[in-house]
């Protein structure tokens, strides 16, 4: 959980694009349903007959543990996400459990914002690349295969003018 | 005998798998609507499980319905 600063307000949170998380299950779902397909021939095969009851419970078993794996793939997509406030830009990265990659930039700090966007998948589901040049120490922030990367930057460049604004009307 | 077992290794990996989730909901989830639908999810998908495995379980043991 993020903890702001006084007077900070979250203007934008965005997700990685669903697409990914969608394919993974895709994945995991087509993996159960073989295996459950693969359970009776096995059972054919070693006892001469299909076992109802072990059947189900084997199936059961197999099914809980693919459920269990696919909400440890949720709590990774959606633990990574890009925050944007009126002071600062967090891009949160969970790569697996208990291994996380923050990135924090104050809106001071940045200089340029691009944003790619390739090929025909990514236009019509809207998803992309965005790229932050700054002026620390680390020169430049990639965050690949997010939503919507025009209203991002967008809400980034409107939270960047403000702040050089509001430091302008202070100085 | 193996199928209690199996049974027992999952429950096992149920308890952990949780604690580790429930770690990272509670330390980095601050969005409570979406906390609660996952907790819904997972905690009512993984008792409907139990529930099947136990019942199967159950007839197999005590013979309640002979298949």
């Amino acid at each position: 959980m993020i903890t702001l600063q006084p007077g900070e307000k979250i203007l934008m949170e965005v997700h990685k694009h669903w697409l990914g998380i969608v394919t993974h299950a895709v994945a995991l779902f087509g993996m159960t349903i073989a295996l459950l397909a693969i359970i009776p021939f096995v059972q054919l095969y070693l006892f001469e007959m299909i076992l109802l009851h072990e059947l189900l419970v084997v199936g059961a078993l197999w099914v809980w543990f693919v459920w269990m794996m696919f909400f440890v793939m949720w709590t990774n997509y959606y633990l990574d996400v890009i925050i944007i406030t009126n002071q600062r830009f967090i891009d949160m990265e969970q790569l697996v459990l208990f291994s996380r990659d923050e990135v924090i930039v104050p809106l001071e700090q940045i200089e340029d914002i691009k944003i790619e966007v390739n090929g025909v998948l990514a236009t019509l589901l809207r998803f992309g690349n965005l790229q932050i040049q700054t002026a620390g120490a680390t020169k430049e922030t990639i965050v690949k295969g997010i939503m919507y990367p025009d209203q991002l930057r967008a809400c980034l460049e409107g939270a960047v003018s403000n702040r050089s604004k509001s430091d302008t009307i202070k100085a | 005998m193996m199928l209690e077992i199996a049974f027992a290794v999952i429950l096992l990996l149920f308890v952990l798998i949780s604690i580790i989730l429930e770690y990272h909901w509670k330390k980095y989830v601050h969005n409570f609507k979406m906390l609660f639908v996952m907790r819904l999810f997972y905690y009512g998908g993984s008792a409907f499980f139990v529930f099947v495995i136990l019942a199967v379980l159950l007839i197999d043991v005590f013979g309640f319905v002979r298949l």
